[in-house]
């Protein structure tokens, strides 16, 4: 359980035990993801399950201690971004090989093939976090690590309110930027 | 994004078109700033969703997005772990420190102003109080949330499907496993309570390997008038749906049967008895009251004439074919593992009989017709000759059919 005592750390504000923690999970998080790959080929697989499954895995059932599910589900999201973004580049250099891993409630741009569309989404959170680098970390902790507005508000240290206010504008900025592309104008609106 | 953009954006986002434009003249808004945030709001989806989903679709989803992580008394909404067309349980732990625990919890799933879902899901939360049964999902806890939002808090069973756990299972376990779920229905309805929604979604088996029946979303009290059944069609999951329950007649435990046959059907050929993969709801519906599902001996061969049997009895489309009780149904499935004789096939080919009566009446009559056809054409021909055994067709088509008709007057009085 040493990563349980590593959240543990990381909510007290050390910055060490973050550091120690993110290659833990990194690797932790690949394997569940690797695992899904070979076993279910050709189906479909939520991020937000990964990264529950990896938390259950390498923590226990037995500790349901709310911050240190926040800090895991915060350090989870960005890497399951990363993890999204090199296997579709790798999907997209090689032959597809059949998983398909959906961010959650993106699915729904199925016209698209998903690894181009998420590699435009990860380019597009670049740009957004030159400028916001808040809101690209809500957008990975909701979309990546299936995070509640609560969780995030609690990992950043912010209200409920604003990350949904936040999310919201975010959206609509992403939307736009991916949205002339893939969907024509205004398809977001109906 | 500028500061200013962003104010700007929540300032009108959820303002008509007119109020913004008002809004922007009044505050002075610059020209820029102002192009900005209205080329943002084109691709604002609401306060979330990502994408354009029907209306009702994403209406439901921000309720739901928006109460993760809300509390119900002394839990906390975790995530949603199921939808059904009355509302959506919930994932819940509890909060307040005192225990460790996790529980199921159900809202309505739209907002609070559709009275008849508000109705049923009160009239649910006092079916579910008044039944205490290890085989259905406790209820824990009652309340309103401060909005006013009722909720009830259930047992949360940790397991699987009955259908998933069951595809692992032999023939006789999946058999006693049955047998299991068919004890805390016919608790029910000696309760006078009727399920109405038993399908494999609704029954879990925990880690113990108890099944659990979940949802008594759309049960009915027996005594209750009943009147808007039509609306609960919408509702209703057709695979597992008896026929008369899409034509808004009264409820009766005989609904239930049905749905158990149609339960114990896809345990055991793993469809289930009117597969639909694409069929238009009329289609469905035809399917349901006229179509005779496919013998599941036919899709798995060593079941065995006897479950035939005894899957078409609780699957006949006339409520009152079907069995009187669960504990018949239940009686006849341990008769067959321990290997009696179970009490359907015996009359099982009387129905059977009179099912095809009009075929056979209409057959003989044909057979009959020919007979006098060739007198008529041959007057010299003895009537015992040629013609002979045509008209021995013929008289025991009629006899069969008026035997049978006897049959059933014997065993249940006169036709209606």
């Amino acid at each position: 359980m040493e990563l349980t005592k590593l959240l543990q750390r990381i909510h007290a504000g050390d910055r060490g035990a973050l550091d120690a923690a993110i290659p833990l999970v990194y690797a932790e998080l690949k394997k569940v993801a690797a695992n899904h790959l070979r076993k279910e080929a050709g189906q479909r697989v939520e991020t937000t399950a990964l990264v529950h499954e990896t938390y259950v895995k390498m923590t226990g059932l037995h500790h349901p201690c709310y911050e240190n599910r926040t800090h895991f589900f915060a350090i989870a999201s960005r890497l399951m971004r990363q993890i999204l973004v090199d296997h579709a580049r790798a999907g997209l250099t090689h032959k597809r090989d059949g998983l398909e891993i959906e961010v959650t409630e993106l699915s729904n741009l199925a016209s698209t093939p998903r690894s181009t569309l998420l590699l435009d989404l990860d380019e597009a959170l670049d740009r957004l976090a030159a400028t916001d680098p808040r809101k690209v970390e809500l957008i990975e902790m909701r979309y990546f690590g299936g995070m509640t507005a609560e969780e995030s508000a609690e990992a950043l240290g912010i209200t409920a309110h604003m990350v949904r206010r936040d999310i919201r504008i975010a959206h609509a900025w992403l939307h736009r930027e991916l949205g002339q592309g893939l969907w024509g104008a205004g398809a977001g609106i109906e | 994004m500028t500061p200013e953009t962003e104010l700007i954006f929540h300032a009108v986002s959820d303002l008509t078109i007119e109020a913004r434009g008002r809004y922007f003249e009044e505050n002075n808004v610059i020209a820029s700033v102002r192009r900005e945030v209205e080329s943002l709001l084109q691709f604002d989806s609401g306060a979330s969703g990502f994408l354009a989903q029907g209306l009702l679709d994403s209406a439901s989803q921000n309720t739901e997005q928006a109460r993760e992580g809300s509390f119900c008394g002394a839990y906390r909404l975790v995530r949603v772990l199921g939808k059904g067309g009355m509302g959506t349980v919930y994932l819940a732990e509890r909060a307040d420190g005192e225990v460790t625990q996790f529980a199921a919890i159900k809202l309505l799933r739209y907002g609070g102003d559709d009275s008849f879902r508000m109705e049923r899901f009160l009239l649910e939360r006092q079916i579910l109080a008044s039944i205490n049964h290890p085989n259905i999902a406790r209820l824990l806890d009652a309340g309103h949330r401060p909005n006013g939002e009722p909720y009830l808090v259930m047992e949360y069973v940790e397991g699987e499907r009955v259908d998933e756990y069951a595809s692992r299972l032999k023939l006789h376990d999946k058999l006693k496993l049955m047998i299991q779920i068919c004890e805390p229905v016919a608790y029910a309805h000696r309760n006078l309570i009727v399920h109405r929604d038993l399908k494999p979604g609704n029954i879990m088996v925990d880690s113990a390997g108890r099944p659990k029946l979940l949802d008594f979303g759309i049960a009915k009290i027996l005594e209750e008038a009943t009147d808007r059944t039509q609306t609960l069609h919408r509702m209703l999951t057709p695979d597992y749906s008896s026929p008369e329950q899409f034509t808004a007649q009264a409820p009766t435990t005989a609904n239930d049967i049905y749905s158990l046959g149609a339960v114990l059907y896809k345990l055991l050929t793993g469809s289930s008895p009117h597969a639909f993969p694409d069929s238009t709801p009329d289609q469905i519906l035809t399917d349901i009251q006229m179509r005779e599902p496919v013998r599941p001996s036919k899709l798995v061969p060593g079941l065995g004439g006897d479950l035939d049997a005894i899957l078409s009895k609780a699957l006949r489309k006339e409520p009152e074919e079907r069995y009187r009780t669960v504990d018949e149904f239940a009686a006849d499935l341990q008769a067959f593992l321990e290997e009696r004789s179970v009490s359907v096939r015996r009359r099982d080919w009387i129905y059977r009989a009179w099912k095809f009566r009009w075929p056979i009446l209409a057959f003989a009559w044909a057979v009959a017709t020919l007979n006098l056809w060739y007198l008529v054409r041959n007057p010299r021909t003895k009537l015992l000759h040629g013609a002979d055994v045509m008209s021995l067709l013929g008289c025991g088509g009629y006899f069969g059919v008026a035997f049978a008709y006897l049959l059933r007057i014997l065993r249940r009085g006169p036709f209606k």
